[in-house]
């Protein structure tokens, strides 16, 4: 899976970035693709103050997708893998 | 005319503009119409329909075990003995400050003068370098532990995400742009008020850093942001102190902790000549007459009006009115004539 993730906001408000392949199970990836085909059109929280922003770009089995959370949004499988990618590349 | 049950129908432009002339009904209803609408879409169904119900502002810490989820386990609640886990017992300690700080500074019952329980969420996530307020609590992750300390060690930083609360129910400051700013500002402002008090600093020797305490050695900085010396706190800080410098981007919701440099600057200068106390009531004033678009210039004409007000009642220096004028021309902001 190839991403490209940028992480900004926050009550520190730096922003982050990585970019890079990470090798996935073929388990791993059908979880995540069925979480990212979903329209995850959570109700955005207008009262939101500090929270981080997650703009996701993913490609997975030659399938883009392109996605923005913040921490009220964000699926648990994605935040997931994005600890897992900070993990990797810290 | 703007009763709660008639501001359904009065258009949002007309409620505006009939707040920026004064009227603190048609603001409060334009506030409470937003809100209540959000809180609709959200999981209250109709907070209009709702008894309005005054608590006491207790205080209930929960651990979320390092989980991206909130109360999943109570640890504390108001009035409970201290128990051995000095995280829980500090974020109980420091919101119970900060409630205590706006119930005698301005008779303030909790976050939404309603006696609103004040829940905070420690251990949030894995390494989460984070701290924020979601409407309802506040939540805070306990930081990497390379560059970032636990986000409950600075009091500023309690009092920074519980403010955004207060401004919520107060004057509902839109998060983008100008507004955003001001929202940043106002958390800013009452972050470093509570914090000189917790410490018992004066605002000569005070520091008016930001998030100082939240850092390690090895952060490319001394602290988050500077109000003295906006752009100055970190390698990556990036806030302007004047209106020349002013950030048009679309990053952080339009700047919107990289413009409260302006206003934060502007506040510092003002404590320098009218004294801290002054300043946090003619602020505090202030926020509760703004309305969700206001922008910079709608907050200094407020705040002349204010100042000029609680000075002639002698509840401020008789100063506040130049003092202000002159601290925010420092930073590029005048009063149109």
């Amino acid at each position: 899976m190839k991403y490209k993730i940028r992480i900004s906001g926050g009550f520190i408000g730096i922003s982050q970035s990585f970019e890079g392949e990470l090798l996935m199970s073929e388990s791993k990836k059908q979880i995540l693709k069925k979480v990212l085909d979903q329209d995850i059109s959570v109700e955005a929280n207008q009262n939101l103050r500090d929270s981080f922003l997650y703009n996701l770009k993913l490609e997975i089995d030659g399938k883009s997708y392109s996605k923005s959370f913040n921490d009220a949004n964000i699926p648990i499988e994605i935040i997931e893998l994005v600890d897992e990618i900070k993990n990797k590349e810290n | 005319m703007c009763t709660k049950t008639h501001c359904s129908i009065i258009p949002p432009h007309i409620l505006e503009e009939l707040a920026k002339r004064g009227s603190l009904s048609c603001k409060k209803t334009l506030n409470d119409t937003h809100r209540i609408l959000q809180k609709r879409n959200t999981i209250l169904n109709n907070l209009l329909l709702e008894e309005d119900k005054t608590g006491e502002g207790d205080r209930f810490v929960y651990d979320s075990l390092n989980e991206y989820k909130q109360q999943v386990k109570l640890l504390l609640k108001e009035g409970n003995p201290k128990i051995d886990d000095k995280v829980a017992n500090e974020v109980y300690d420091k919101s119970g400050f900060v409630r205590d700080y706006f119930k005698d500074a301005f008779d303030l019952n909790s976050i939404n003068n309603m006696g609103m329980d004040i829940i905070s969420n420690i251990r949030y996530g894995k390494d989460y370098n984070n701290a924020f307020w979601d409407g309802d609590e506040m939540t805070y992750g306990e930081g990497d532990q390379v560059q970032f300390k636990d986000f409950t060690s600075a009091i500023d930083v309690i009092a920074h995400e519980l403010m955004h609360g207060v401004t919520q129910f107060l004057a509902n400051l839109e998060y983008r742009s100008q507004s955003g700013a001001l929202n940043e500002h106002f958390s800013d402002v009452f972050g470093t008020i509570v914090k000189q008090k917790f410490y018992k600093q004066d605002c000569e020797s005070a520091d008016w850093l930001i998030g100082d305490e939240l850092v390690t050695e090895k952060f490319p900085g001394k602290a988050i942001r500077s109000m003295k010396e906006p752009g100055t706190a970190n390698d990556f800080d990036n806030q302007p102190d004047h209106m020349d410098n002013y950030y048009t981007g679309q990053d952080d919701n339009q700047g919107v902790h990289i413009n409260s440099g302006i206003p934060n600057k502007a506040f510092y200068l003002s404590v320098l000549e009218i004294g801290i106390d002054d300043c946090a009531l003619i602020w505090f004033e202030t926020l509760k007459v703004l309305w969700r678009t206001a922008n910079f210039n709608d907050m200094l004409d407020n705040l002349m009006a204010i100042a000029k007000k609680l000075s002639e009642k002698g509840e401020v220096n008789i100063g506040s009115p130049e003092a202000i004028t002159n601290s925010f021309a420092q930073v590029g902001l005048s009063q149109a004539v």
